[in-house]
C-alpha cells in the first residue's frame, strides 16, 4: 500500500475504483465534489483506491493532486483503522468483503447494473452479481435519487438489504457561463456512447431539414461502426465533432461552446451531466426519465417518450422559445442545482448516513 | 499430443517489418527498419478537425504475429484529452490484421476508436 499521507485517524475511509483523474465515468466526477464537501464540513476522510484500472504515473498524480489518499488491495484495506467503510466500488474482488467484514459499511450504488444491461440491452456478466454481493454485505445502501430507490425495490433488492436510503449527487458551483440565448445553433452531447443514451439520437437531428443550421459536439467515449455508418449515410460527418474522452479542461470548453444540452436517456440513476448543464446555465433538453424530473423540476425542454420523435420534438420546442422563456428556465434550474444538489448537501447527507451507521454500531 | 519435429516455428525475435501501399497523403510518416515500426508526429485534418500524434511512437513488431497488417491513423478514445481547442483531437495508430478479405476495423469493441486516415500496408514476416 502507498499513501500520502501518515494520519491514522479518520471518520471514514471512503472505497473507490476511480478518482477524479481519466474518470471512466460518473463515478469519479462524484468523487471529486465529494472530496469537496466532506472537507468544507469537516468530515476527515481517507480515499482508498483498489481494484483500479491507473497505471503507475496516473497513481503518482493522484498521490500528488489529492491529499489523504492510500492505493493498495482489498487485503492491505484490512490494515487501515477505520470506524466507517463507505464504498464507492463497482468492480471489486471479494477480498474488498472480507476487509470489511469487521466495520459498519455505508454502500452507495451509483447506477443498478441491473438496468444498464437491460436499457443498453449488454450483458454485464458476474459484476451484476458482485453488486447484489455489496448490497448484501453493507450494513446500508444509498442509492442518488427517489427514481432509483423505486428501481431498487420492484427489483427486489430489499430482500438482499432494506436499509436503502437517498443520497442525491451534489457538485461545486462552476459558476453561470451563459447569460445571452440569442443562439440555438450548437447541440452538446456527454457522456459515454452506450445504447441507453441514444447516442444516435445527435446525428439524425442534424440531418432534420429545418435545423441544417446546427453543429453537434459530442464529448464521451467511445467510438462504434454504428456511429460511423450513421454519419456517413446521413452525410453529417462534418456536422457533428467528436471531441473524445474530455479531460476537466476540454469538457469546460465544451460548456462554453454549447448553446444547449440533450440528453436523450432511457435510463438515468442520476444525471450528473445534466446538473452540470444547470448549474452553468445552459438549457437542457432531455427525456423526463429517473433522476433529471429530480434534478431539473420543471424548468428542461422535456421529450413526452424516449423516442426520437418526441427528442426532435422538445428541441423545436426549445429552439421556438423566447428569449425570456429560455432565461426563466436556465435561472430556476441553476438556482434549484445550487440549492438541492451542492457538493456541501451531498456531503451533509453523507454525514448524517455516516453518523446513523456509528449509532447504530455503538 | 507432441508437435511434430518437422513443424518449422517462425522465431519471434526473428521478425521483420515491410511497409508497402504507403499512403501518399503521409508518405513521410512511418519507417520500418528490421523489426522497428516508427511512426511519426502527424496531423490528419478530417470531420471539420484535425487528429493531431504529437509524438513519435515506436511498434516493436517481435511483439506482433507475423502476417499482413493495415497501419491506420484513429482518433484516439482510450486517453483522456484535456486540450483546449476542441477542433483539435488526441490520435493514435491501429495495427489491423487481415479478417477473411477485410481488415480488422478499430471501430468494433474493445478498440472502439475512429479511423482518420490509412497510412501503410504492413506485412511482417
Amino acid at each position: 500500500m502507498i499513501s500520502n499521507t501518515d494520519i491514522s485517524d479518520f471518520d471514514v475511509v471512503e472505497v473507490t475504483n476511480e478518482m477524479p483523474l481519466n474518470r471512466i465515468g460518473g463515478v469519479g466526477t462524484v468523487v471529486e465534489h465529494l472530496i469537496a464537501g466532506l472537507r468544507t464540513i469537516g468530515v476527515r476522510a481517507l480515499w482508498y483506491v483498489v481494484d483500479h484500472r491507473y497505471r503507475p504515473h496516473e497513481i503518482d498524480r493522484i498521490l500528488d493532486e489529492v491529499p489523504s489518499v492510500a492505493v493498495g488491495t482489498a487485503e492491505e484495506l484490512a490494515s487501515v483503522r477505520a470506524s466507517l467503510v463507505h464504498l464507492h466500488s463497482y468492480n471489486h474482488h471479494e477480498g474488498l468483503l472480507r476487509a470489511t467484514d469487521s466495520v459498519p459499511v455505508l454502500y452507495t450504488v451509483h447506477s443498478l447494473l441491473a438496468l444498464e444491461e437491460r436499457s443498453n440491452g449488454v450483458r454485464l456478466g458476474p459484476a451484476v452479481g458482485r453488486q447484489l454481493a455489496l448490497m448484501r454485505h453493507a450494513d446500508s445502501v444509498a442509492v442518488v435519487s427517489d427514481s432509483e430507490r423505486g428501481h431498487y425495490r420492484r427489483l427486489g433488492y430489499e430482500r438482499l438489504n432494506d436499509d436503502v436510503h437517498v443520497v442525491p449527487n451534489g457538485i461545486v458551483d462552476p459558476g453561470r457561463r451563459r447569460r445571452n440565448h440569442g443562439d440555438r445553433s450548437i447541440v452538446g452531447y456527454c457522456g459515454r456512447l452506450v445504447p441507453r443514451k441514444h447516442p444516435d439520437y445527435l446525428p439524425r437531428l442534424l440531418a432534420e431539414p429545418d435545423l441544417a443550421d446546427t453543429l453537434g459536439l459530442v464529448a464521451g467515449k467511445f467510438f462504434s461502426p454504428y456511429a460511423r455508418d450513421l454519419v456517413e449515410r446521413l452525410e453529417v460527418e462534418d456536422r457533428v465533432r467528436y471531441l473524445g474522452w474530455c479531460g476537466p479542461r476540454r469538457l469546460e470548453r465544451f460548456w462554453e461552446s454549447i448553446d444547449v444540452f440533450v440528453l436523450p436517456t432511457a435510463y438515468e440513476p442520476f444525471g450528473l451531466a445534466a446538473l452540470e448543464a444547470a448549474t452553468r446555465g445552459i438549457p437542457v433538453v432531455c427525456t423526463r426519465v429517473d433522476g433529471l424530473g429530480e434534478i431539473l423540476g420543471d424548468h428542461a425542454w422535456y421529450c413526452e417518450d424516449t423516442t426520437y420523435d418526441a427528442f426532435v420534438d422538445a428541441v423545436r420546442r426549445f429552439r421556438r422559445a423566447t428569449g425570456a422563456e429560455v432565461e426563466r428556465h436556465v435561472d430556476h434550474a441553476r438556482r434549484r442545482a445550487l440549492e438541492c444538489f451542492s457538493e456541501i448537501t451531498m456531503a451533509s447527507a453523507y454525514r448524517r448516513r455516516f453518523d446513523a451507521l456509528a449509532a447504530a454500531a455503538a | 499430443m507432441a508437435r511434430s519435429s518437422s513443424t518449422t516455428v517462425p522465431n519471434p525475435k526473428e521478425r521483420a517489418g515491410h511497409l508497402r501501399a504507403i499512403s501518399t497523403e503521409h508518405p513521410e510518416v512511418l519507417a520500418c527498419s528490421r523489426h522497428l515500426l516508427t511512426v511519426e508526429p502527424f496531423t490528419i485534418r478530417r470531420y471539420g478537425q484535425a487528429f493531431v500524434l504529437s509524438e513519435r511512437l515506436t511498434i516493436d513488431l517481435r511483439q506482433v504475429r507475423a502476417g499482413d497488417y493495415r497501419v491506420v491513423a484513429v482518433h484516439n478514445f482510450h486517453v483522456e484529452d484535456d486540450g483546449v481547442d476542441l477542433d483539435r483531437c488526441i490520435a493514435g495508430v491501429f495495427l489491423a490484421g487481415r479478417v477473411g478479405d477485410g481488415w480488422e476495423d478499430p471501430h468494433r469493441y474493445p478498440v472502439e476508436c475512429r479511423t482518420v486516415g490509412v497510412l501503410a500496408e504492413l506485412e511482417v514476416r
